[in-house]
């Protein structure tokens, strides 16, 4: 919180200046609202569906229903509600990607940070051990990861976050480089700033720009892997309802019943807008020039 | 006479380049007396910012020492040099580069008293609004950003920055070559009023000989990494004994109808490359005295007047 002085100037924190600009950005602060209702639905599913018997239950008798008053996004090929489904996969694959590109981000954008800063022969290491992860297809890093770890959703995430971290060190590392040489940081090693401080404080904010939106986009993309490899029996498990899943099991019936795949589909489409617009807004607030 | 702060010898700074080593500074030697401005121009490339730079331990000096209020700081420690940096600080040339975009002036302000953990809380704001104020920055400016400031505002913010710690020396390098004309006198007024207010020692490095008059005591004219001359301030101008600063000197326009055609010396030739050069006299190839004898060695820096030093062997022979 910003405090007052003797002459009633307010120093704003960092924290509140963002806010203050990401307010007004009208496609940001949509993509939040979306992004917040479908984040509440997810976390209050549990007081208005009984997970058992609308999420688990299957009932062939009921299987692949139309839209009614009971099912109101119909049945899948299994009798279990569509929308009880969505609902609860939101809770599972909103997890897996947000979790999954935060912890790619964090820890590719540290790698990515101190290669570049450091520059030499660490760059160097650390940069060829990147490159072997990007080099092997990232399906077979994930299936070696999970084969050592054991599948489930927690191993799912690591194995997706690792196939994601080179691409991230590689994008900050490269902005971190046209950075590290500019006057101001020379200028804050001058008043003794530490270089952890150097790192945090100058380079990352201004090296952010280009990862936060690629970070968004990622958010889609790594929902889809997790299905891709929940296809290949690698990750979630069913009866587990998640996004990505659902979307390879309709695909068996897409010709009868195409609704089995648009929803999930549709559900994807909309976190990964409503998280775009975000990130783009979040990208114009960081830097005040575009206030 | 004032205690000498600053004693710098035999300073070198090599850069290792593929086609051999590049002789940024390369031997230079000078003292400092407390609440002094040593001036130090010379034209673009001779090394005089890389000097600087060294000084402040910025960059690694190749060999030499630099002692600075009694101790060598080339064999400080990290922790030592961090101490150390609170009592000698930079202002940088360019205001556009040298600070950070995403920070508001508040918090580029309070930077060096975070990092030096010198107060913090209300106290720290308090100080903020005073530094600003002693730089001549309006309080309403603190949650400003740097692209919303002329240069000279920018300017104001480094100088903060730098008094934040309350240095004894500050290396200025070029802190007005980049700002406008009419907010060059500003400035330097400004730097000069808190030289009176608090005595610090200034090493002023620019290219411009108009803005080192105005400020120094004594000037060092610099010549691809070495000190071709150097003396008070007056006796330079009046007496300039090297031909490269007397061909700097003739270089000065003067806005007078009459000068218009006013015969000049004009400096023939290139500078020369700094990467492995002879040892020789490095004007020779441009000098019109030069003779065989500056091309066996390099020519020491030799006291010829009280105060006044030059490094040319033909020096006290009259006006050449």
């Amino acid at each position: 919180m910003g405090r007052k002085n003797q002459d009633g100037v307010k120093k704003r924190s960092q924290a509140q200046e963002v806010w203050m600009r990401l307010r007004k950005n009208r496609q940001a602060m949509l993509g939040l609202a979306v992004f917040l209702v479908i984040a509440a639905a997810a976390l209050t599913a549990p007081l208005y569906i009984n997970y058992e018997e609308q999420v688990v239950r299957q009932d062939i008798s009921s299987r692949l229903l139309p839209p009614s008053g009971e099912h109101p996004l119909g049945t899948d090929s299994l009798g279990r509600d569509m929308l009880a489904r969505l609902i609860y996969g939101a809770r599972i694959s909103i997890t897996i990607g947000l979790v999954t590109a935060i912890s790619a981000l964090t820890i590719g954008g540290l790698i990515g940070a101190v290669a570049g800063f450091y520059g030499g022969r660490l760059d160097n290491i650390i940069m060829r051990i990147m490159d072997i992860f990007l080099s092997m297809p990232s399906i077979l890093l994930a299936i070696a990861v999970i084969a050592a770890l054991g599948s489930g959703i927690v191993n799912i995430m690591i194995s997706v976050a690792i196939s994601y971290i080179p691409i991230y060190a590689r994008v900050i590392r490269s902005s971190v480089l046209s950075i590290r040489s500019r006057e101001y940081i020379e200028s804050a090693r001058a008043i003794g700033t530490g270089d952890l401080r150097i790192i945090c404080k100058h380079i990352i904010p201004n090296a952010i720009g280009p990862v936060i939106v690629q970070a968004t986009l990622g958010v889609g993309e790594i929902i889809i892997s997790a299905a891709g490899l929940s296809f290949l029996g690698l990750g979630i498990e069913p009866p587990l309802p998640e996004w990505g899943k659902m979307l390879s099991e309709g695909e068996e019936v897409i010709r009868t019943m195409p609704s089995q795949v648009v929803y999930p589909g549709l559900c994807i489409m909309i976190t990964v807008l409503s998280l775009n617009l975000l990130g783009d807004g979040l990208r114009d607030a960081l830097d005040p020039r575009l206030k | 006479m004032a205690e000498t702060i600053l004693e710098v010898r035999n300073l070198k700074k090599y850069f290792k380049t593929p086609h051999g080593a590049l002789h940024a500074v390369d031997g230079v030697s000078f003292t400092l007396e407390a609440g002094r401005t040593l001036g130090v121009v010379g034209e673009s490339g001779c090394g005089k910012s890389t000097l600087g730079r060294v000084v402040l331990r910025l960059l690694e000096a190749t060999e030499g020492s630099i002692v600075f209020d009694g101790t060598d700081i080339l064999r400080c420690s990290g922790r030592e040099m961090r101490a150390l940096r609170r009592q000698m600080q930079m202002i940088f040339q360019d205001p556009y580069e040298s600070i950070n975009p995403r920070m508001s002036v508040g918090e580029l302000i309070a930077e060096p008293l975070i990092v030096n953990r010198i107060c913090k809380g209300a106290e720290m704001d308090r100080k903020i609004l005073e530094l600003m104020d002693t730089v001549g920055l309006a309080s309403r400016l603190i949650n400003a950003y740097p692209h919303e400031l002329d240069g000279g505002r920018r300017q104001r913010i480094g100088i903060a920055r730098a008094l934040a710690v309350s240095p004894k020396f500050i290396v200025c390098d070029e802190p007005v070559s980049a700002l406008d004309v009419s907010i060059q006198a500003q400035i330097l007024n400004l730097m000069q009023d808190l030289q009176e207010e608090a005595g610090f020692t200034y090493l002023f490095i620019s290219h411009n000989l108009s803005v080192v008059k105005h400020i120094s005591d004594d000037i060092m004219v610099m010549y691809l990494g070495q000190v071709v001359e150097k003396a008070p301030k007056a006796d330079l101008f009046r007496e300039p004994l090297h031909p490269y600063t007397r061909a700097l000197l003739e270089a000065i326009p003067i806005p007078k109808l009459s000068s218009r055609n006013r015969q000049r010396e004009i400096l023939q030739g290139e500078i020369k490359s700094p990467i492995e050069p002879p040892e020789e006299c490095r004007f020779a190839g441009r000098c019109r005295y030069a003779t065989e004898a500056c091309r066996k060695g390099v020519p020491p820096l030799r006291e010829v007047r009280p105060g006044h030093f030059v490094a040319c062997i033909r020096a006290e022979e009259g006006s050449l």
